[in-house]
This record gives structure tokens, C-alpha cells and sequence, in this order.
């Protein structure tokens, strides 16, 4: 997909260390020493986001941190010929499995196909091809309580045994303890955003985890930073259509962020609260459904998914622009 | 993907991997339990699913064309693999 932006606009090993807002413009220091201007900052820079830092720490403070969701897992992509000799037919489909205090969440990832190298012809280089093995990727999750003793990670290398030990006892298929095995012993912190009072502020906006870093239970986060992209490049796209000296208006690029804003958050935001309740729900931890899987099942059929997967995002496209025009109205 | 640059679409597609078999390619995913069994051995599911599955189908054929049906949610244990075929590929015509 980078092959659709142009390189000559791609910066890499750069850091953000300071953002200045200024009436006419924005004024952006790198770590190293580099100063550049400009009107308008999209700070997709993730889940630990100096530009979220810049946006909210004013005004909402406590909302800039990534909030520790009393869970973590451990990650492991496996070949499927491993995968299928521990859950057999059980790999050919995804699969959450609902447990006290743990729970799993299975997928297939790549599925053995040849792929043509992508350099263009001519060319005297022979034509080359890649295998991709057909791979089982499963996170094995718990939630503790215990809280998250590291500030700078959201990573902890723990001893196989303490591994291990997260599986042992009763209400646990052995076939996971196989899988946990194959694992490596790094505990993977589950964080997210779970309260974010605006994803702008003067010339700049938030999209991506930045704004909405959400659990990944219902696989739908990075949809979200899609449709950020969606609505806020056509809020560009539609300012630079005017002068420039319109273009670089505080007031107009306010306008445009606030659209944004007002059409993007309320669904992200719904999204990253549905996947921390779909968490619960996993450990056997919603406040209605407990461990009662006749509570727990229709909660997640029903069209749960439909305002999710089945939206008009044109429509989002149209209602923000039209708010960018017309602010009183929003 | 595709409003935002339509050349996005077929490159996803071709590294998105689904479900093995061609009729679980609507399955988002299937819930079990972890504990020892993984559930196979209950009844809740067929029960408490035949209803929803109905619903499901009928609220994407109604609201969204049978396109919308990929990506339908079934939950299930072992003893629902029936009903999920029958699920997925029933068209309801009158």
C-alpha cells in the first residue's frame, strides 16, 4: 500500500519532541534538531502519542495515558501443521474461547500461497517467487487484577514457569498449555483509550490509536483508523481547494477538525467500548452476563455488529464536510 | 479502502486470510469454552442459536443484500457445525 505515496514525502528514524501553535501556523521540533512548519498536524503516531499529549493534556489531563485494561496475553504465530496437531480441525475457523480468568482467541493468518515477486518487467533479473507458509496465529489471555508495573513498556519477558503457571489447574483444556508452550514468556500489556474528550485541538488532530487505541476483541480497530483517514482526507482535500491564504486559516482548519471530530469520535469511541466489553465477556467479567453463556450469546449475535460493519461511511464523508461548511449548524 | 484509493482493495485481498473452506468465509468467529471439553459436550448453543441465526439472516438480506451477510457473527459449540452451513448458504426466497 506505500507504493501509493510518493517516497520524496516520506520521512523516516524521525522523532517529535515539540509542537508549537501559532495564529498563522504550526511549528513542529524533531529530536534531531530538525524545525518544520506547518498548518495542520494528523498525529497518527500510536497508542503512546506525544501529538495525543499535545491535544488533550491542557484541557483533559488525565485522559492522555494509555489505560492498562487488567489483562495481557501471550502471542505466538505457529506453522499450521503444529497448530492443527494440538487443535485439529478446530484451526479452520476463528475462534474465541470463554474462560474464568482466561480466555483464548485463535486465527489462521497466511495461507500457503506463491506470490510473484512485484518488481516490474523488463528487467534481466530472473522472476522470483516468494512462499508464504500457511501460519496459526492464537494470543492466550488473562486478566489479573494485578495491575501494570512498568511505565515505559507494554511488554514484560517473564520465566516459562510464571508462563505457565497463568494456565495451570482446572478450567483449562490441556490443548492450551500445549499452545502456550510453543509460546514465547512475554507478557503483552492490553491497553487503550478508553476516555478521549476531543480528537483535535487548534491545527491538530488525532486519528488512529493515538485517538482511539482500542482491546482487539472485536478485531475492528484499525477499521477505525481507516475511516479517520477517509473523513479527514477529504476534509483536506477540501480545504486546499481554497486559497491558500483561506486554506491556512485557523478558523476554517478548526471547522474542519471540529467536523471530524464530531462525526469520527462518537464511533471510534463506541467501537473501543464494545471491544472492552467484549473483554469482559471473554473472562466471564460482564456485569450482566457473568459466566452465563445463555446471557453471554445473544449479547454477541442480534446485529451487534451491523452499525459497525455495515455503515455508510460515504455518508460520514458527506455529514462532515457539510459541518465543515456550515459549523453553526453541527 | 476503496473511497480512499481503489487500488487499495485487491492488494488487501490478496494477503487477507479467512477461515479455511470456502462456505466459512462468512464466519467472524465461533465461541467455545476454555475449559477442559472446550463446551462440545453442551447443549446451550443449539438452544439458545437457532433463533438469533434466523434473525441475522433475515436482518442482512432485508436491510443490506445478501453481500452484507459476509462477516456474520455464529457462535457455537462443535454440535452447531450443522446448523452453521445450513446458516450461511439458505437464501431465503419467499
Amino acid at each position: 500500500m506505500t507504493s501509493f505515496i510518493p517516497r520524496q514525502n516520506v520521512k523516516f528514524n524521525k522523532r517529535l519532541v515539540n509542537i508549537e501553535q501559532l495564529s498563522s501556523k504550526l511549528v513542529l521540533t524533531f529530536a534531531d534538531g530538525e524545525v518544520a512548519e506547518a498548518s495542520i498536524l494528523a498525529g497518527a503516531d500510536g497508542i503512546k502519542s506525544i501529538v495525543r499529549e499535545h491535544v488533550l493534556k491542557p484541557q483533559f489531563p488525565d485522559q492522555v495515558a494509555p489505560v492498562y485494561a487488567d489483562a495481557y496475553c501471550y502471542r505466538a504465530v505457529i506453522p499450521m501443521a503444529d497448530a492443527e496437531a494440538i487443535l485439529r480441525d478446530l484451526t479452520d475457523v476463528a475462534k474465541f474461547y470463554f474462560g474464568h480468568r482466561r480466555s483464548a482467541v485463535t486465527y489462521r493468518i497466511s495461507e500457503g500461497k506463491v506470490s510473484q515477486d512485484p518488481c516490474p518487467r523488463p528487467t534481466k533479473r530472473p522472476r522470483t517467487y516468494r512462499y508464504f507458509s500457511q501460519e496459526f496465529n492464537y494470543l492466550l489471555c488473562v486478566t489479573d487484577g494485578q495491575g501494570w508495573d512498568l511505565d515505559k513498556s507494554v511488554t514484560e519477558k517473564v520465566s516459562h514457569e510464571a508462563m505457565m503457571a497463568d494456565f495451570e489447574g482446572p478450567g483449562v483444556d490441556d490443548r492450551f498449555r500445549q499452545l502456550l508452550a510453543k509460546a514465547n514468556p512475554i507478557r503483552w500489556g492490553f491497553f487503550h483509550h478508553l476516555r478521549t474528550s476531543t480528537y483535535y485541538r487548534g491545527r491538530v488532530a488525532l486519528l488512529g490509536d493515538s485517538a482511539h487505541a482500542s482491546l482487539p476483541f472485536q478485531a475492528a480497530g484499525a477499521a477505525q483508523g481507516v475511516e479517520d483517514a477517509l473523513v479527514l482526507s477529504n476534509i483536506l482535500s477540501e480545504l486546499a481547494k481554497s486559497s491558500k491564504e483561506e486554506a491556512n486559516s485557523e478558523a476554517n482548519i478548526v471547522a474542519g477538525l471540529s467536523a471530524y471530530d464530531s462525526v469520527r469520535r462518537p464511533r471510534a469511541q463506541k467501537q473501543l467500548e464494545q471491544a472492552a466489553e467484549v473483554a469482559r465477556m471473554l473472562f466471564f467479567q460482564h456485569e450482566e452476563a457473568g459466566d452465563d453463556m445463555g446471557k453471554i450469546l445473544p449479547r454477541l449475535q442480534q446485529g451487534r455488529f451491523d452499525w459497525l460493519w455495515f455503515h455508510d461511511v460515504q455518508g460520514d464523508v458527506d455529514k462532515a464536510l457539510s459541518r465543515m461548511q456550515k459549523p453553526d449548524l453541527a | 479502502m476503496d473511497l480512499i484509493e481503489p487500488g487499495f482493495r485487491p492488494l488487501y485481498e490478496k494477503i487477507c486470510v479467512g477461515n479455511k473452506g470456502a462456505d466459512k468465509q462468512d464466519i467472524f468467529f465461533e465461541g467455545m469454552l476454555l475449559s477442559e471439553g472446550l463446551g462440545m459436550e453442551l447443549s446451550f448453543a443449539t438452544s439458545l442459536l437457532a433463533e438469533p441465526i434466523v434473525n441475522l439472516l433475515l436482518q442482512a438480506k432485508t436491510k443490506h443484500g445478501m453481500a452484507s451477510r459476509r462477516g456474520a457473527i455464529l457462535i457455537s459449540s462443535a454440535s452447531l457445525y450443522v446448523l452453521q452451513v445450513i446458516a450461511i448458504n439458505t437464501s431465503i426466497a419467499n
